[in-house]
């Protein structure tokens, strides 16, 4: 039998003693005085200021395999944000995507453009304070068209003979081309394809960038200086803290609680709930971005055309706008973007019409279609696309079901995959030439049109006032039997602190490498 | 009998076979039999590795490397040798103190682990450090005014810290003290290379708030039951009995017993503290040992995660064989 004791109560405090000083609080007390003591002592050492101007910190995706090397093969969105800062290009696009000379100041063909003669600018200094002269070019050239390099630009300038890349003199450097290509000069607007000192890569590359490395921890922090050298205009900067964090939502937390004062990364979910908080700003870039729905080529049933443009008009393209981008993209028509130096094409928008994609898909015996559409989810709005074509496809019978999966195994069968989410944030050329041609790795879906390919042939040939008419052409034969669905233009959204003053939109959704005019106002 | 069989074994088994020169030869025991587990957990680890899709060498090189490439560097990572001889070349580097390079950078992985393990245990010890005495002044405090609305609140609270997971402990906290309402700390807790996390206090606050909460709220239950127990107990009921004071029956005797009671599952509580630093480290994006377990199994980053997970494998163990220890001490009073 169990006995249930009785509860002690409060009978037995009311015997308690009067209070007196104790000798252990004082212990405790002095123990709590030495630790602070301690502590203090550990304190971290006074920090060296910048040289004024203020310092802009950037919350950016953590990428640990991350490192200074600007040709590094598979970089991240955030060693590229490094890159811009800390190197330059023969070229770049400024932020309205037109082309302007930086390293280089003219680039002239022989009459085949299969030779070409750069000039280099004068009086430009690398970090380390000697001369950017031809022989780095060369240099770096060369290293880029190394096979040894798995470097991530090589497929732009893969037509450069690396044996017939020469130093005229000091400041002149003729290239030779395997065969000819008369869009020479647009190929070298690219993050990917910096020049650096001679010598100087892998191990400590230097640029020629108005930023130079101060510390440098992969996966953790960049903090980057202004480099006063700089022959350009000089930043107000006095430095760049790049800090990375793991996931988008710690990069809206850190901005919120004011630890960083741009989130280069973020939802338009994030972006939107941000409107009007806390002094929050949004830097919106309105572009070309594209994310769009591969269909590959090499799996039934979409070698098919009727099949893969009856997919086409299965999805509602505003819908996807406002659902899957909170409304921070526009309307797109199955063809790539990437040229506002030529008038958009005159291609009929496509629309959502279910009863002829139902039509299309039964001549193409093909009714009770069902697959599943694979994302890694890397960038906001896949997994939302993924969705919404979804449940577009099931209005026609459709069944499309959403495979999420990890980036490592999104990129382990590269190309195998029957219906994948990709992104494209290049400009139309370099997309022609890494993604849309036979043969190219960034051709997932394996498209072989001889049309294109043709056109493509005649691009590489044309002199500038007759390019933008070819690849409006092409754009043409991308819309009528291409083998992605491109619903939208995205817009890159950058949420930051309102006093953080002179930043621009990109048209091509690299605001933060247009740093000249930022300033923080304390 | 059986089950006096049984108990002998769970006897031998968790606490030491009576006197007290016989406890030496049971702590190795059970140090070899440690050792013997984190062997399994490293090859387990690794055999699960092997299993998770894609190559590493694509990984580092990106989709755009060549196949030519890919073999290449498949081959200067030791890829392309049999999984027994990667094994043995990752394992014989461990026993002589080279725990080989990260595959994604090329760091010594003892460069990346040691500030990380470094930043991990200090906020492990400073929860465990709050989380031991909050615990036991709630939970006697508690049992003290037991069936008050004070203690049916602090049971119905920590019922429910106890079902929350804690990224969402976590997130709440963000939410209201960094992000959302009060804004008055920070919502991410980075500590910049280099520097010690203690010099980064503010930074502190949450991860370890969230941590000691989910140990106080666990321990702080098992210290009210233990205490109330104590209290219930013949020799309290005696001492009352004799018109002993108040204070000297809570602290001379309940106090002691309560919590030597609770010692054992204060030394798991421990245990999951140190580990559990994983999921709050990554709701922070504290650099510690959990976002590089994260990072490096994002990238199949083998030496990097196989260092990291036997750390935290070998404390929890060392928590364990300590809770193990307590409750053979408790035994045998």
């Amino acid at each position: 039998m169990l006995r249930r004791p009785p509860r002690p109560g409060p009978v037995v405090v009311s015997a308690t003693p009067a209070r007196r000083p104790s000798s252990r609080l004082l212990g405790i007390a002095t123990g709590a005085v030495l630790i602070a003591a301690a502590l203090a002592g550990c304190a971290p050492p006074e920090r060296a200021g910048n040289s004024g101007g203020g310092t802009l910190r950037i919350a950016a995706a953590t990428d640990p395999g991350e490192s200074l090397n600007p040709y590094a093969s598979n970089q991240s969105p955030t060693q590229q944000l490094r890159s811009a800062l800390l190197y330059e290009g023969l070229t770049r696009l400024d932020h309205t995507g037109r082309r302007e000379w930086r390293l280089a100041t003219d680039m002239t063909a022989n009459a085949d453009f299969s030779e070409w003669t750069i000039k280099l600018r004068p009086g430009v200094k690398f970090t380390d304070g000697s001369d950017f002269t031809s022989a780095d070019v060369v240099a770096s050239i060369k290293y880029l068209r190394d096979p040894a390099h798995a470097v991530q630009g090589l497929a732009f300038i893969e037509k450069i003979d690396p044996k017939a890349v020469e130093a005229v003199d000091g400041l002149t450097v003729r290239v030779g081309l395997s065969e000819p290509f008369a869009p020479f000069k647009e190929i070298w607007a690219n993050v990917l394809l910096p020049m650096t000192k001679a010598g100087s890569v892998p191990e400590k590359p230097i640029g020629t960038g108005p930023f130079s490395v101060k510390d440098f921890a992969a996966g953790r922090q960049s903090k980057l200086e202004r480099f006063d050298g700089y022959w350009g205009d000089k930043p107000q900067l006095g430095g760049v803290d790049i800090i990375e964090f793991p996931s988008q939502q710690a990069q809206a937390n850190a901005l919120l609680s004011n630890q960083v004062d741009i989130a280069s990364g973020a939802t338009p979910t994030i972006a939107k709930s941000f409107a009007g908080k806390n002094g929050i700003a949004l830097l919106d870039s309105k572009g070309d971005f594209t994310l769009r729905i591969g269909l590959n080529t090499t799996v039934a049933p979409f070698d098919d055309l009727r099949v893969r443009q009856a997919l086409r008009l299965l999805i509602d393209r505003e819908q996807v706008v406002s659902n899957a981008f909170g409304g921070y993209a526009r309307v797109a028509n199955d063809h790539e973007g990437g040229t506002p130096q030529c008038v958009a094409p005159d291609i009929p928008q496509r629309k959502q019409d279910i009863e002829q994609a139902k039509r299309l898909l039964a001549e193409a015996g093909q009714s009770d279609l069902s697959f599943s559409v694979t994302t890694d989810g890397l960038l906001p709005g896949m997994q939302e696309l993924a969705q919404v074509f979804s449940e577009n496809a099931a209005k026609a019978g459709v069944k499309v079901a959403v495979n999420v999966v990890t980036v490592p195994e999104l990129l382990s069968k590269w190309g195998q995959w029957p219906v994948f989410i990709d992104f494209n944030p290049i400009p139309y050329l370099p997309t022609v030439i890494g993604g849309l041609l036979p043969g190219r790795v960034g051709n997932a879906t394996h498209w072989d049109n001889p049309a294109f390919v043709g056109l493509a042939d005649q691009l590489f040939l044309a002199p500038e006032h007759e390019q933008c008419a070819i690849m409006n052409q092409m754009h043409k034969i991308e819309h009528e039997q291409g083998t992605t669905i491109t619903p939208a233009f995205v817009n890159v959204l950058m949420p930051h602190r309102s006093n953080v003053r002179g930043l621009v939109p990109d048209v091509n959704g690299r605001p933060l490498s247009f740093l000249t005019n930022v300033t923080v106002e304390s | 009998m059986s089950q006096l069989t049984t108990r002998m074994r769970i006897r031998h088994r968790g606490s030491p076979p009576g006197p007290k020169n016989a406890t030496i030869p049971w702590l190795v025991r059970r140090l070899l039999v440690g050792v013997l587990v984190l062997f399994l957990v490293s090859v387990l680890l690794f055999l699960v590795t092997q299993a998770l899709p894609g190559d590493v060498a694509r990984i580092i090189l990106g989709k755009d490397a060549t196949a030519e490439q890919v073999a290449g560097l498949r081959q200067q990572l030791g890829l392309d040798q049999p999984l027994l001889g990667q094994y043995w070349h990752w394992l014989s580097g461990v026993l002589s103190g080279q725990m080989g390079t990260s595959l994604e950078n090329g760091e010594p992985v003892g460069d990346i682990v040691g500030p990380r393990m470094f930043n991990s245990f200090t906020l492990g010890f400073m929860s465990l450090v709050l989380i031991l005495p909050l615990a036991v002044i709630v939970g006697v405090f508690s049992a003290y005014k037991r069936d008050s609305a004070l203690d049916k609140a602090f049971v119905a609270v920590s019922s429910l810290f106890t079902a929350l997971p804690a990224f969402v402990v976590g997130m709440l906290l963000i939410a209201f003290f960094a992000t959302s309402v009060l804004g008055v700390l920070p919502g991410v807790s980075n500590i910049p290379p280099g520097d010690l996390p203690w010099w980064h206090p503010a930074e502190l606050v949450l991860p370890v708030t969230t941590l000691t909460l989910m140990g106080v709220m666990y321990l702080g239950r098992l210290v009210r039951a233990s205490f109330i127990d104590a209290m219930n107990s013949e020799y309290v009921q005696t001492a009352i009995l004799k018109g002993l004071g108040s204070r000297r029956i809570l602290f001379r005797h309940a106090l002691p017993n309560a919590v030597a009671a609770s010692l054992p599952a204060a030394s798991l509580v421990a245990a999951v503290t140190i580990t559990g630093v994983v999921v709050v480290e990554y709701v922070y994006s504290y650099p510690g040992l959990g976002t590089a377990v994260v990072s490096a199994v994002n990238s199949h980053d083998l030496p990097v995660m196989q260092a990291c997970i036997l750390i935290l494998a070998t404390a929890y163990y060392l928590f364990n064989l300590l809770a193990d220890v307590f409750a053979a001490l408790g035994r045998s009073r």
